[in-house]
């Protein structure tokens, strides 16, 4: 067993400063750049959640999910914008991540930290005039190599039991 | 008022079939008009069946499961005394509130809160605050949930109909029987995996129907789903050669069939499932085409299946087995549900691959939908420009046999549609 990191300002202010790099390059469409900062183990899953009774002990439900994405996946998700084909995301659709409540912790291994980050999502498309906001939990391992972080595990625990956006090909 | 006006208003003319021509075309307020929707509402979304839920979900005595049918709140349960799986209207006798409140869970009984009438889950009014008040001889049999007026259970999925004079579900399922019988038979003991996706699109939902039993539109709005498949080492030329079929079975009911182009989580092994999964998946196709014979094996091994029944369930036997159903909330716009149908007994690592295929092909955040999504609701977009009056679903008229990527199987649905909505069905 190997001991956690100890939570210094440096280790907040170095994660904090890596989620807003991070929602700069995912606004500013630019996937390639963010695949560097993904650690090739990646875990990207967006869980279901649904209603029950207040003395329920969760509302996450253990079964099927939204996402559920490895680095393979990720890749190709990036690749796909990246071709002519995906009409879904042709023209791309604009997004403004806005993250809050950054709460760091010490990680389950000596390299890693976990983050908690609260996350509103913006997002509009072509000339419609509305528009579209996700809203959300985001829980992230990152892991810490030579000259920075990278993002080993996301969970995002949306606020929402059906979807509310036209589809769910972006990054949150 | 022009003719159209007429039409839109008694829901005829809508669709026009010109054999001799080997024409078959859809006018586009069908998809575009509330008045049109309204007919929908009233005639087939208060008269044919729809899908409800699977006895799976509600194994025990007292689960149940809250939905919405044909855009009434309703509630499954499993009947504590009888054992029956029940679906009641979703409010109170007394004065209406929603007496279900949450989506899924076990309970003994179910309480209103507004004044706390309680009843079993046979739907009987066991209790109320002040019971002496209503001395005067209120009738509690008469004050019980109350059941909707048509319940019927087909293999496990269960339907409801609020019409009571409809046919029964057996004679209404016809012959789409035997294909939900393949993807029953092939998985042994089905269940629903816990959970759903929901979502909804911009679009009027026949739409969705048509495109959900669409096998023309794949290679060129899935390109990028194929490719990445290929990627994964999947073969699609696997598929090749697979019987590809589209028909009308009747009832408004249409299916297609094609080789599988990649794995099927049953027994059609891909690199995707992993070398481990593959003797037992070898194994499966053997035990099954033994079982049911070699042609039959064969269709429930490797063969797709994309299945409507009328009006709004669609069975999705691919990559995974999706169950969906899609209510209209109005003329541009579909609410969707989707859960995945699984073997009980499945292997650990096939389940997962099973459910990863799901999302990535068919989830809303998968390869494959969110393109249909904007497909369809493209389609919508253009509708508004008006200038065509009429859509195109001939493809393939002229064939004795359609193949999948023809429109037959549309056609059949539309050929109901017609005939319900404007009451010539009955
Ligand atoms: S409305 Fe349900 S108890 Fe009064
Ligand atoms: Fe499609």
């Amino acid at each position: 067993m190997t001991t956690a990191t100890e939570i210094t300002d440096t280790t907040v202010r170095e994660a904090t400063e890596w989620l807003f790099t991070e929602a700069e390059l995912l606004d500013a469409g630019k996937y390639r750049e963010w695949l560097d900062l993904v650690a090739e183990d990646l875990s990207y899953v967006v869980p279901l959640r649904v209603t029950r009774e207040r003395e329920a002990e969760t509302d996450i439900v253990e079964g099927l999910t939204l996402m559920d994405d490895d680095w393979d996946s990720m890749e190709m998700r990036v690749l796909r914008l990246e071709t002519e084909y995906a009409w879904a995301e042709d023209p791309p659709s604009r997004s403004r991540h806005f993250v809050t409540n950054i709460r760091v912790a010490a990680g389950e291994a000596e390299d890693e930290v976990a983050v908690k980050s609260n996350l509103l999502l913006y997002r509009t498309r072509g000339d419609v005039a509305t528009f579209d906001i996700l809203s959300g939990e985001r829980h992230d391992v990152l892991r810490r190599v030579a000259g920075g972080y990278r993002l080993a595990k996301r969970v995002v625990v949306l606020d929402q039991t059906t979807v509310m956006t036209h589809n769910l090909a972006l990054i949150m | 008022m022009s003719l159209l006006d007429d039409h839109v208003v008694t829901g005829t003319g809508l669709v026009d079939e010109d054999t001799g021509r080997g024409r078959f075309r859809v006018h586009r307020c069908a998809m575009t008009a509330p008045e049109v929707l309204n007919r929908e509402l009233a005639e087939i979304f208060n008269r044919c069946w729809l899908y409800v839920g699977h006895t799976s979900e509600v194994t025990e005595p007292g689960d149940y499961v809250r939905r919405s049918v044909g855009g009434r709140p309703v509630f499954m349960v499993r009947a504590r005394k009888s054992g029956q799986v029940k679906v009641f209207h979703n409010t109170c006798p007394h004065r209406g509130a929603v007496v279900c409140r949450a989506d899924t869970g076990n309970t003994k009984i179910f309480q209103c809160f507004y004044h706390a009438w309680t009843f079993d889950t046979e739907g009987r009014l066991t209790g109320m605050p002040g019971r002496d008040a209503y001395e005067g001889g209120a009738d509690f049999a008469e004050l019980s949930l109350r059941e909707v007026a048509r319940v019927e259970e087909y293999r496990g999925f269960v339907f409801a109909c609020y019409d009571p004079e409809a046919v029964d579900l057996v004679t209404y399922l016809g012959q789409a029987r035997e294909y939900l019988d393949l993807v029953v038979d092939a998985m042994g003991e089905p269940e629903i995996v816990a959970g759903s996706n929901q979502y909804s699109i911009n679009a009027n939902w026949k739409l969705l129907v048509e495109n959900s039993i669409d096998g023309y539109h794949g290679p060129s709005t899935h390109d990028t789903y194929i490719k990445y498949i290929v990627s994964q080492g999947t073969d699609i030329r696997s598929g090749a050669g697979g019987g590809n079929a589209g028909y009308d079975l009747g009832n408004g009911h249409g299916v297609i069939e094609y080789g599988a182009p990649w794995g099927r989580p049953i027994a059609k092994w891909d690199p995707l499932f992993g070398e481990n999964a593959r003797p037992g998946m070898e194994q499966t196709a053997q035990d099954l085409a033994r079982r049911f014979g070699e042609s039959r094996g064969h269709a429930m091994t490797h063969t797709n299946r994309n299945l409507l029944i009328f009006p709004n369930l669609v069975i999705n036997d691919i990559m995974a087995v999706t169950v969906r159903t899609l209510m209209p909330t109005a003329a541009g716009h579909v609410e969707v549900n989707a859960w995945q149908l699984a073997p009980r007994d499945e292997a650990e690592d096939v389940r997962a691959q099973r459910l990863d295929s799901f999302l990535t092909f068919l989830g809303p955040g998968g390869f494959a939908t969110p393109d249909d999504l904007e497909a369809l609701e493209s389609c919508q977009q253009g509708f508004a420009s008006g200038g065509v009056e009429w859509s195109d679903i001939s493809r393939g008229m002229g064939r004795d046999r359609a193949k999948h990527d023809d429109e037959e199987q549309i056609r059949a649905f539309w050929r109901q549609w017609q005939a319900v909505v404007e009451g010539s069905a009955r």
